[in-house]
């Protein structure tokens, strides 16, 4: 039988371990698949710093999807032309840290790969 | 855990601590200096530790004794620590028991407020999840996979920037 502390009876105790697996984002993509418990567990970790480990454009499409309605409303209506579908969840609200000129580097690109239409020419991200 | 500084007890002195099954076990008193909440169970004929047996406590004591020099941290230190996965020989060698010991172990480090042996019992099972599949972790903790293929199909599209990163 699975130990109690993978079974969700004691979150911290597995908060714990899998903090050590910090920037082992293979390791804890493999983690948030185990289980639907493992994955609510992992995916605060595996997305809290995921501009510094990945400079994929794509992350940008899930990033965007899992911002708020407003934000996502914000972002069609001001700037970007593109449907975001639902997301599991709201990954953009675990982001802990981001370096803004990263962020805004993968954006244009994003932009380019994906030809997505944009309202504005230069993209610019507020450091406010 | 106190800040280190005092360590009163000398090295003769000793307390008695009696695991939830009456086992009882005669410890070097600076080990409960160390780790306060093991004093609270000290000498009291009925007293004994729940939650915790013999067996566990014979293993949370024998690693106790043998760190009874280690500096005590500040809890500064403590992330720094944590991050770091790498395991001396002898703790490594310490927790190379069976799993369900181990995750004892974790529990009664938790449960006694041990927090090295607690942060070393975590290390251990991260350690034994890096670099493995999800079916790999799967098998080594017993653990049923609750995923719809729909749910699993749409985690892997969303998160397919992190698979084999």
């Amino acid at each position: 039988m699975a130990s109690k502390i993978f079974m969700g009876n004691m979150p911290e105790l597995m908060e714990k371990i899998l903090e050590n697996l910090n920037n082992e984002v293979s390791s804890l993509h493999s983690c948030a698949l185990v289980s639907r418990h493992w994955c609510k567990m992992s995916i605060p970790l595996l997305w809290q710093d995921p501009f510094s480990f990945n400079r994929k454009s794509s992350l940008i499409t899930n990033y965007f999807s899992s911002l708020c309605e407003d934000e996502k409303f914000f972002l069609k209506k001001r700037v970007i032309n593109v449907e975001f579908s639902k997301t599991l969840f709201d990954y953009a609200r675990f982001l802990k840290v981001i370096d803004l000129d990263d962020l805004e580097s993968i954006v244009l690109r994003w932009i380019s790969r994906h030809r997505i239409s944009t309202k504005k020419i230069h993209i610019s991200i507020s450091h406010n | 855990m106190d800040n280190g500084t005092s360590n009163s007890a000398s090295e003769n002195e000793t307390i008695t601590l009696k695991s939830c099954d009456g086992i009882e076990f005669h410890i070097d008193a600076r080990i409960a200096n160390r780790y306060t909440l093991l004093n609270n169970w000290n000498g009291g004929e009925s007293a004994c530790i729940p939650n915790v047996n013999g067996k566990v406590l014979e293993k949370v004591l024998e690693w106790c004794e043998h760190h009874i020099n280690d500096p005590q941290l500040n809890c500064g230190d403590d992330d720094s620590r944590r991050r770091n996965t790498i395991i001396e020989e002898w703790d490594e060698n310490f927790l190379s028991c069976d799993q369900d010991m181990l995750f004892e172990i974790i529990l009664a480090a938790n449960y006694l407020e041990i927090k090295p042996l607690l942060d070393l019992g975590c290390k251990t099972v991260a350690n034994m999840m890096k670099s493995k599949s999800p079916e790999e972790i799967r098998s080594a903790f017993n653990i049923d996979n609750d995923y719809t293929p729909e749910e699993e199909e749409q985690f892997r599209k969303e998160n397919e920037w992190a698979e084999d990163y």
